[in-house]
């Protein structure tokens, strides 16, 4: 249930990865080995009482999720909030599972997602290159428009946005949403993007035309592979947002079976909010946090990786 | 390069024209009614098979839901083709349903489309979106003998008629009543009488104080439950129809009636004698619900859901009372009407199968339907001869002594000057200003949202 | 000749995303200023009024009282945001032990939904049954234990808390991935020549990253002007307005009311302050392109 015969057009991403050697020099950046873990100094330990203090807030802040998604409702309301459960119950999240539907809607959430914010992603780099880095009349009309975007909320749109989706026929369709994610990805990808770009050294477009490198050859094999911190940065954030976006899926789909996760949880927590049902929500919450925590971790190395990668080629 | 711009600007404008030219209009696609209402005479024979997309009010989850969908299960069952799909239609759905009936795409049945006590939610029935109802109630239902529409309490038929054209655009599925519930547990260890009236209710208060208990549960964080002490104290001080017409409709002046600052005055009493949970204006309705069942406050006025909506947690050795509102001795209000409000269930005009969704709501509002979900689930009911729930001790005498239901929140949930009423209310409580000063900024405001 | 080649590709390299904007933002954008200059039923019909909307808007105290709120928030997170994020992100950058750990540990609360996070700060915050309060009274220092959630004057600083908490791992991804752009060979210069860890970062990092501060201070200016859902779930605009926003106003307005024409003036006033602000901040903050 990860595919979709509405998203056969799906891009694929480019990325660092699959880029040629540049025809030019690395610019002047970090350069030599990773370098070893830093010995103590004295600043030090500010920044480990800071990342301490904070990294204990989030543990506990899962400890609590999890210590809840154990408990039942009435220990949840009668016992203070870090009493631990007094038992293991995983039929929470038996329950939690079935009634969210997560099984099928994972699978809504996961091609939602990850084709939304590949469609973002690429379109922005392509979109942001040119708004960087070529001197054109109406750049800065086109920048402002994009940025626009990320100035209008959300629900003074909606009304006209659903009209549209109806006259287009994408309405209760995953590649609408799809779209419309992509779309409100965009603005926040392409300013970013264009703060990456501009501040990268403005003599590599020259060496590569020296090289005899056309411009789009040029954005491929050079600046593209510098990309690596910006892209990653982006694409995290999008696909976050877009894995957690509730008001649109609510709006735009109607059929059960092509509900994104975010619906299945709203039903738990409205079963929390109208019926006490808390410790199926919590259970719930695990389940759907778990993988995202989990890709995040195994992602995380490539992004570190990704991040010095561009600095350590050639 | 010129061109290129030109080309480029093209590319942007064009597209938006294009799709503004197509997507106009879209908005009143509800105003055609359409013409397949079938015979209210042989409905019931043409009930086809095929599928509807039905409204609820549960959550997923629930045993309410459960009940809900095993209906649903038993018209599938007795009509080959039927398929009703149970949709959650509950207030944070309410945005996104309600844009696709305005898009002429609304559910074949579903809540909160029309309540004849409050004009911002007549609309829909005046602009044709809903079936009218009235011609297959007043149809002699076989198995009774009687019309469909006498089965219905007539306390609840000003929620379900329009009160221009007399036509009917809903049958609740359930009740909801603004009530006081106490701890009777907690009343009889400490000897403190139930109250009947307002000194009662200040009595029992300093009474459950003494005994270390906080009096009443309250939350905070969300107005217009606070707002239900100022609502109820009105329906005694002043009257619904004059609370009405001056706080949603903007007839007259808060000022033209002396029962609404005495009501403020008794509320401040209350807020001086620490009547309100300790700590209340930062605990949310799930905490202060909890407290009360947890028997660390004696009193809470809320909407009789309670009871089903706390089931799980409530302990098992809870003894619940439920009171109507107490009177108030002197006030010039109505002394034994009741606020409450009807979930009502409307039919899409639209529908493209009428005769499906009628026998939903049929088969909802029936006795023996309506029986077991006052016994199963705890939920009030709008028809005759349907008991009370069991988990309501006292709620058929509390029913039986109100002369006459009046709307929750005088409409003002739909209306601007909710915007101006409960944060005062809230004000009031919290102890950022007294009676008098609340009624002053109630007057400002209101004068303000409704230009008199 | 280098320019000529580029100018080729700006159209095809603009042309999908500006496609995408067009159909699902613009258009929906020019039919809201549509809107806003009318007058709507609940089922959707409406009447034109011209700047009828524009004008009940500028004697809307809550609307004035919302935007003061909203500034307010905007301000006191950027307090709350931006040192610890920008500390963090430097924390990280230094290859220190757990790095690995902290940059995930950080990140961890992004995942949660508003919905649980709002829920699970609401307990923590109660008066009596809470974490704050009671921890704070056990301390001996329960003076300073306040209603955090009920009282007008903390309910703000109260939630924009929480919603910094939740999103901080966002704001250092995005320092952390500025950091890592530091030409190495610089601060190893500057480090070389003697200057102390503390000297390298307001000398050398800070001014380098100064182009992306201001990007993210926009972007934060941006995205909290619009603030709706922390609000609207923890205390609903509530204690009397000393927490609504715009956002929240707007929300109201449209879904409540169902007054979409009154709903959208709001909105385009709010994207007119927005623009401004945005230019106003990029001008106070713009510096010379440093380029290196």
């Amino acid at each position: 249930m990860t595919s979709s015969t509405d998203l056969t057009e799906r891009p694929t991403p480019a990325g660092p990865a699959v880029t040629p050697h540049p025809p030019v020099p690395a610019p002047r950046r970090r350069s030599g080995p990773p370098r070893p873990r830093a010995p103590f100094r004295p600043h030090h330990l500010f920044f480990y009482l800071l990342l301490g203090g904070v990294a204990l807030s989030s543990i506990s802040a899962y400890a609590w999720v999890f210590n809840v998604s154990m408990k039942t409702n009435r220990e949840f309301i009668s016992s203070p909030p870090w009493q631990i459960a007094d038992a293991w119950r995983w039929d929470n999240y038996v329950n939690a599972w079935n009634q969210a539907n997560i099984g099928l809607f994972f699978g809504n959430s996961v091609v939602i997602s990850v084709a939304s914010t590949a469609i973002g992603v690429v379109l922005a780099v392509f979109a942001a290159y040119p708004l960087a880095r070529i001197t054109f009349r109406f750049s800065g009309v086109v920048l402002s428009t994009f940025l626009l975007g990320l100035m209008i909320p959300w629900m003074v749109t909606f009304a006209p946005l659903y009209l549209i989706m109806q006259d287009l026929g994408l309405l209760d369709s995953r590649l609408g949403l799809v779209l419309v994610y992509a779309t409100y990805n965009l603005p926040f990808n392409v300013f970013v993007l264009v703060g990456f770009m501009k501040t990268l050294p403005y003599d590599l477009e020259e060496a590569a035309a020296m090289d005899g490198a056309g411009p789009a050859r040029t954005f491929i094999s050079v600046i593209l592979p510098l990309m690596g911190p910006g892209l990653a940065s982006v694409a995290i954030i999008s696909f976050l947002q877009n894995w957690n976006e509730f008001f649109y899926a609510l709006l735009l789909i109607h059929s059960p079976e092509k509900m994104p996760l975010p619906l299945g949880l709203f039903q738990l927590g409205q079963a929390a909010d109208y019926g006490t049902n808390w410790a199926t929500l919590f259970a719930g919450m695990m389940i759907t946090v778990t993988p995202v925590l989990l890709g995040f971790a195994v992602l995380q190395k490539q992004i570190t990786k990704g991040l010095t990668a561009g600095a350590l080629k050639g | 390069m010129k061109i290129a711009h030109k080309l480029l600007a093209g590319l942007v404008v064009v597209p938006c024209l294009a799709l503004t030219a197509c997507g106009g209009g879209g908005g009143d696609g509800t105003n055609q009614a359409t013409a397949k209402a079938p015979d209210a005479k042989s409905w019931q024979q043409d009930i086809k098979g095929g599928p509807i997309e039905v409204g609820v009010l549960p959550a997923v989850g629930t045993p309410s839901l459960k009940f809900m969908e095993d209906i649903a299960a038993g018209i599938e069952k007795d009509h080959a083709g039927a398929d009703l799909k149970p949709t959650f239609a509950n207030t944070k759905a309410r945005p996104a349903l309600e844009q696709r009936w305005r898009a002429g795409d609304g559910l074949d049945v579903d809540y909160t489309m029309f309540d004849g006590t409050n004009p911002a939610l007549l609309e829909w029935a005046d602009s044709g979106a809903l079936l009218d109802l009235k011609p297959y109630l007043d149809q002699v239902d076989t198995s009774t003998g009687k019309p469909w529409l006498d089965q219905f309490s007539p306390a609840v038929m000003q929620f379900m008629e329009h009160p221009a054209t007399k036509k009917i655009y809903g049958v609740p599925s359930e009740l909801s009543l603004q009530v006081l519930f106490y701890n009777a547990g907690l009343f009889k260890k400490h000897n403190i009488t139930p109250p009947a009236t307002w000194d009662d209710l200040t009595k029992a208060a300093d009474g459950l104080k003494a005994a270390g208990v906080d009096p009443i549960a309250v939350t905070g964080l969300f107005e217009p439950y606070m707002g239900m002490w100022s609502d109820n104290i009105w329906l005694r001080t002043v009257g619904y129809d004059k609370a009405h017409d001056i706080l949603t409709e903007g007839k007259g002046n808060i000022t033209d009636d002396p029962g609404f600052l005495k009501g403020l005055q008794m509320l401040q009493d209350l807020r001086d004698r620490k009547g309100f949970l300790k700590g209340f204006e930062g605990t949310d309705f799930t905490a202060a619900q909890a407290q009360f069942f947890q028997g660390k406050a004696g009193m809470i006025l809320m909407g009789s859901w309670l009871v089903s909506e706390m089931a799980d947690v409530i302990p098992k050795d809870f003894e619940l009372g439920v009171l109507q509102f107490p009177t108030v001795a002197g006030g010039t209000g109505d002394q034994a009407s009741m606020l409450a409000a009807a979930q009502l269930m409307s039919v899409s005009a639209k529908s493209e199968n009428i005769p499906l969704s009628l026998e939903w709501i049929r088969r909802v509002t029936s006795v023996e339907t309506q029986t077991r979900r006052a016994n199963e689930i705890g939920e009030v009911s709008g028809v005759k001869g349907v008991a009370s729930p069991p988990g309501l001790p006292g709620i058929s005498d509390v029913v039986a002594k109100a002369d006459r239901l009046q709307a929750s929140y005088y409409g003002l949930m739909e209306s601007k000057a909710k915007d101006i009423v409960y944060p005062e209310i809230a004000k009031l409580l919290f102890g950022k200003q007294d009676a008098q000063q609340a009624l002053d900024n109630l007057d400002r405001g209101l004068r303000r949202v409704h230009g008199n | 000749m280098l320019k000529a080649a580029q100018r080729r590709i700006i159209i095809p390299f603009l042309i999908p995303a500006l496609a995408l904007l067009g159909i699902f933002f613009l258009y929906p954008l020019i039919k809201t200023v549509d809107l806003s200059l009318n007058e709507f039923s609940r089922t959707g019909t409406m009447r034109f009024v011209g700047i009828d909307q524009y004008r009940l808007l500028t004697g809307d105290p809550a609307f004035f009282n919302s935007l003061k709120n909203t500034f307010l928030l905007t301000l006191i997170g950027s307090g709350m945001l931006f040192p610890p994020a920008m500390a963090i992100a430097w924390a990280l950058s230094q290859r220190i032990h757990g790095e690995r750990f902290f940059r995930f540990v950080v990140f961890a609360p992004v995942v949660l939904s508003v919905a649980v996070v709002s829920l699970m700060w609401k307990f923590l915050y109660h008066p009596t049954l809470g974490l704050i309060n009671p921890t704070l009274e056990s301390m001996g220092l329960g003076a300073l234990a306040k209603i955090w959630l009920g009282d007008p004057s903390t309910a703000l600083a109260a939630v924009t808390f929480v919603s910094v908490w939740h999103g901080i791992g966002i704001w250092i991804v995005l320092l952390c991935a500025g950091f890592e752009r530091l030409p190495t060979d610089v601060l190893q210069a500057a480090r070389i020549d003697g200057a102390g860890e503390w000297r390298v970062f307001w000398s050398i990092m800070l001014p380098m990253m100064l182009d992306l501060m201001r990007m993210l201070a926009i972007l934060w200016v941006v995205q909290s002007l619009q603030t709706f859902a922390f609000v609207y779930i923890m205390t609903g605009g509530g204690p009397f307005g000393s927490t609504d926003t715009v956002g929240t106003l707007m929300y109201r307005v449209a879904f409540d009311q169902a007054d979409f024409g009154y709903a959208a003036a709001i909105g385009v006033v709010l994207v007119v302050v927005m623009l401004t602000v945005a230019k106003l901040l990029n001008k106070v903050m713009k510096r010379d392109d440093l380029q290196y």
